[in-house]
Formats: C-alpha cells, sequence, structure tokens
C-alpha cells in the first residue's frame, strides 16, 4: 500500500471502457480526488464519452469506440487528473439511518461482539458514534459504499455466505460497512436493520443518497422500526438530515 | 394504439432495447438486449432505429394475440415462429394481421429470440431506457418479465396506405449457433496481472463449459480451475464491463453479462470483444468455449465492420414483394 500513485495506472477493460487508477488503497484523500476528476469530466461532456463512473481509486469511461478513439479517451483523462481540483470539502450532508439492532435484525451481531469480546450493546455504542463516508453509490440502486469502521469492529467476512439479507440491511466487514436497498445474498456481517429505503422505485428520484455523504446510525427499538417503517411505505417520511463540516 | 395480448408469457420474456446508460453512477446496472447484433437487426428489418426496444424471449417463446394489424419481425434463436398455426420465417420483415395469433416455441438452436414491432413498444422511458430489469422492478413492463394475460401497448404507426418494404436476411448472414465449441475472442484484462503464467496458459488453453448457472448476470463456466498469484483473488472493489471474464476464489469463471452489477471485487482476467457478446447470449448449458486473444484494435475493427455491416443492411438482404 503506498497511497496515491505518481502517474495514474490506464487499463483496458474491454474494447468500450478504460478504468483509469489513481492510487492502491482506500482513503479519504484518493476520494477527494477520485470526486474532483469524476466532477470535471461529467461536467465537459465529452463526445463518445457513454458514461463516467466513479470508484474508491478509480474513474472508469464507457465509451463508443466508433465515435472517440481510446488514445483520445486516455489523453482527456490524463489531463482531467492535472488539472481537476480536488473535491470541495467543507460540507456535505450528514444523513441519519434509524436502525435496530440485533436479534432478527441482526442475527450476526452477537457473533461480531463474542469476536471483539465485546457486549453487543456496547458493540452498538461504539457503531453509532462514527460518520461514515459514502465513497460512491453502485453495485445496486442506491446502495453506498462506506468506510470509516473505527479499528476496533474491524471484522472479516463470514466463511460462509448467508442465504439473503433482507431490504435495509446494515452490515460490516473489514472496516467498511454497507446498507442494503434490495435482499441480496451477501458474505458481510449483518448487524441491524433499517426501515428507510435507500431505493424506491416509486419516487420521481430514486435513489436517495449521494457520494461524499456521511451516515451515521441511530439505534431505534423495534415499535420505532414499525412506526417508521409503515411511513416510509406512505411516503410520509422524512430521513432527517444536516450539513455536516469536516474536521 | 395497437397492442398485444399475451396468451403465454413464454419462460421469461422481458422487453429491452441497448441499455440504460448514465445512471451506473446512481447503482443502475446497464441491462438491455443479450444479444445486441439480433436485436438491431430485428429492428431494422421493421424499418425501425436500430436501438428500438424489443420482446427479447428466452428457451421458451411467448404466445400472442395481435390487436390490430403490424408489421413484425422475429430474430435469434429459432422458436419456430407460427402465424395461426402456419410457420413463418424469422429474420423476415412479416406482416400480421389483427386478431393473429403468434406462437413461438422453444428454442431449437440458440436461446433468445427477438421479436421487434414496426414503431416500437410503447412503455415509459425510465432513465433513458426502455430496458427491464426485474432485480431493480426498473424499465419495461412494470419493471418486470411479461406474463400471461398482459396486454402491451404498441406505437403502431401502420396504416394501409403505407407502402411497406419486406426483407429478408440473406442465408449466409443469419447466424448460427448450433456448434458445440464457440470461438469467443477475447482481449486482455484489465487485471490479467493477477494471475499466474501458468493460469494464463489455462485460460487460453482450455475449453470451458457452460454450466447450467446462467442468467441475464453472468454465465458461469466449468473447467480447469485458473490460478491467481497469490493474494490476487480480490481487488479494492471497482467497476465492471459487460463482457468481464471474472475469476473468483474458486477459480471457476464468470463472464459478466447485460444485468451485471456496476462494480464488484473479482478480477477479470480478460474481456469479451463486444461483437462476440451475441455468442454468449445465444449458448445454453453444455456448449464449450474456446478463448481467443486479439488486441484492442482488431476488437475494434470488428466493432466496425458490424457498425458497417448495419449501415449498408440492404445490401445484406433480399427484397421480397
Amino acid at each position: 500500500m503506498s497511497g496515491i500513485y505518481q502517474e495514474p495506472r490506464f487499463l483496458y477493460a474491454g474494447d468500450s471502457c478504460v478504468f483509469m487508477e489513481i492510487g492502491d488503497e482506500i482513503s479519504i484523500k484518493i476520494h477527494k480526488k477520485v470526486k474532483g476528476i469524476f466532477n470535471y469530466l461529467r461536467e465537459k461532456k465529452i463526445t463518445g464519452v457513454k458514461e463516467i463512473t466513479p470508484a474508491y481509486r478509480s474513474i472508469n469511461v464507457y465509451y463508443d469506440p466508433l465515435k472517440i478513439a481510446t488514445k483520445e479517451v486516455i489523453s482527456q483523462l490524463k489531463k482531467a487528473e492535472k488539472v481537476a481540483k480536488e473535491a470541495p470539502t467543507i460540507t456535505s450532508r450528514r444523513i441519519f439511518i434509524p436502525t435496530v439492532f440485533g436479534a432478527e435484525y441482526g442475527p450476526d451481531l452477537e457473533e461480531v461482539a463474542q469476536q471483539h469480546h465485546l457486549k453487543p450493546s456496547e458493540v452498538v455504542d461504539i457503531f453509532t458514534q462514527y460518520d461514515y463516508l459514502n465513497y460512491f453509490i453502485g453495485f445496486m440502486p442506491g446502495k453506498p459504499y462506506l468506510g470509516g469502521l473505527p479499528k476496533i469492529l474491524e471484522t472479516s467476512r463470514k466463511k460462509v455466505p448467508r442465504f439473503n439479507v433482507k431490504g435495509g440491511a446494515v452490515v460490516i466487514y473489514g472496516r467498511q460497512v454497507a446498507l442494503f436497498g434490495l435482499p441480496e445474498p451477501t458474505g458481510t456481517n449483518w448487524i441491524g436493520c433499517s426501515p428507510i429505503r435507500i431505493y424506491d422505485p416509486r419516487k420521481k428520484e430514486p435513489v436517495f443518497l449521494k457520494m461524499g455523504d456521511y451516515l451515521r446510525f441511530i439505534p431505534i427499538s423495534e415499535d420505532e422500526f414499525l412506526i417508521i417503517e409503515k411511513k416510509v411505505e406512505e411516503q410520509t417520511y422524512k430521513i432527517k438530515t444536516e450539513i455536516f463540516r469536516e474536521k | 394504439m395497437g397492442g398485444l395480448l399475451f396468451k403465454d408469457g413464454g419462460y421469461f420474456t422481458t422487453i429491452q432495447d441497448l441499455g440504460r446508460w448514465g445512471s451506473q453512477s446512481q447503482g443502475f446496472c446497464i441491462s438491455g438486449a443479450m444479444d445486441h447484433f439480433a436485436l438491431k437487426v430485428a429492428n431494422l428489418l421493421v424499418g425501425n432505429s436500430l436501438g428500438e426496444a424489443c420482446l427479447e424471449m428466452t428457451f421458451k417463446g411467448a404466445e400472442i394475440q395481435f390487436i390490430e394489424n403490424n408489421i413484425i419481425s422475429v430474430t435469434g434463436a429459432d422458436m419456430l415462429p407460427e402465424i395461426n398455426n402456419e410457420p413463418i420465417n424469422q429474420w423476415k420483415t412479416i406482416s400480421i394481421n389483427s386478431g393473429d395469433l403468434l406462437t413461438l416455441k422453444s428454442a431449437r438452436s440458440g436461446v433468445r429470440t427477438y421479436l421487434s414491432i414496426k414503431g416500437g413498444i410503447d412503455v415509459p422511458v425510465v432513465l433513458r431506457s426502455k430496458s427491464t430489469t426485474p432485480r431493480e422492478s426498473i424499465g419495461g413492463f412494470k419493471g418486470r418479465t411479461i406474463r400471461k394475460g398482459d396486454t402491451i401497448k404498441t406505437n403502431n404507426n401502420f396504416n394501409n396506405q403505407m407502402e411497406i418494404k419486406y426483407f429478408q436476411l440473406k442465408d449466409q448472414y443469419i447466424p448460427k449457433y448450433d456448434s458445440k465449441i464457440k470461438k469467443v475472442r477475447v482481449i486482455e484484462g484489465p487485471y490479467s496481472e493477477n494471475f499466474t503464467k501458468k493460469g494464463i496458459r489455462t485460460f487460453y488453453d482450455s475449453l470451458f463449459l457452460v454450466s447450467i448457472d446462467i442468467d441475464r448476470t453472468g454465465y458461469r463456466l466449468e473447467g480447469p480451475l485458473i490460478e491467481h498469484k497469490i493474494d490476487a483473488g480480490r481487488l479494492i472493489s471497482g467497476a465492471m464491463v459487460t463482457g468481464a471474464i471474472q475469476i473468483p476464489g474458486s477459480g471457476k469463471p464468470i463472464i459478466l453479462t447485460a444485468e451485471r452489477r456496476t462494480h464488484g471485487g473479482y478480477p477479470a482476467i480478460a474481456t469479451i470483444a463486444t461483437v462476440d457478446l451475441p455468442i454468449i447470449a445465444q449458448s445454453k448449458p453444455g456448449d464449450r468455449f474456446k478463448f481467443e486473444l486479439i488486441d484492442l484494435t482488431k476488437a475494434q475493427d470488428l466493432l466496425k465492420q458490424e457498425n458497417n455491416f448495419f449501415k449498408s443492411f440492404y445490401a445484406y438482404v433480399e427484397i421480397l414483394i
């Protein structure tokens, strides 16, 4: 692990996509650079480029090789890497995610607690004290890739993947956190469940979270869960957010 | 407004165009036709634009009653189509009358069949596409597969005054899906560096069998295990592309297809040339693949050739009266 590369690395992903990797780890520094380049390129609207996506350490350009040469894609990326400023860091959103932990809402909480020689309630206390940065959205609609889990809760993936977690599941793996929009098989550790929907195809803007949001999980009771769940179903629940200033 | 009344939805029938581009950074997958070649030809045969939405049928076709007169075409896997029990040709412009019953059977060769309707299918455009992604409950008809009893509207711009041209794609241009061993051209990477020399040799020298685990998300293959370098079986989660051949820890390849996820963490040893994606779409369990390495320039030249085929499409058809 050495952080940001001196020069970015370009990888051909088939005949119509180039990945530009700018580093080899998950870090806020690399994230800011990715976000800066991503925003810069998105505004540029390059002819022949179908779509650009970010990830932890890469910017990925899907293009039509009949309309733009691969060389030109790479030279545009090189330029963007030099020119784009780091994404502004001053403000983003902090989003409060109400969550029930343990029992059938988080079947792996006990096991996670045992692994760290903590009580389940202590795991919840630690987990809910931190803000988790959404590095980018991907995998399925609205799903955040969250980082920032404290070392004390670092937990490896399960040896035997669970068949399916529920939509709303809150899971941890390594030093990462994820929140599921739809049921999904996963090998991550399922510790809680939120009644909010990060993906709601009924809505005009079905995806709620954005790259750069900070998520804070708020412990709630099962009764509160059921009340919020009903409001979400009726589309009357408003997710609490506030302006977040980085230290 | 015309329409299609489904007497039988078939095994797995969805509405697909060339995919939902521009929303991967919100987590939406591309989706779209598994076999873009068959979809484009189906559209050209009825005078639609290349990327108009068609019905994609899988393994077993649908039974459809037409509410109004239409012009249609059936391409892709051979599902022995019939109108009112009379066999019709595939890869051909066909006129169909109000009340007629179009029946498609189990695929005799290939897997996926496309039905184009002159004027296109009238479903909402969601995030720039009519493609269905059932997993995301989005696009197409109510975000799901077509079932018995559904009625789908069509943009019928057909009228009796219009002069309709009828074409049949010449036989030598109709793809054949029968061969048991299929040559699939790939370009290296993006993560071939994560594999040992032995792993790479195994990949290019072996035959891989299509397993029973195939769908619009991916094709799992069986064959000799492909060896990663030490600790190189997982990556920091990054972007994915359609046609990528991922090798997870098990060492068995997975080809990512139309409904692949936007991001993932297994390294891809090679990526299928776009022009050969239809070969995958039309392959079924038991077929075998042999991967052949080509370079980027070659893969893009092949794409240009394919594009020229569509541009001069009417040179490759017989004009019927």
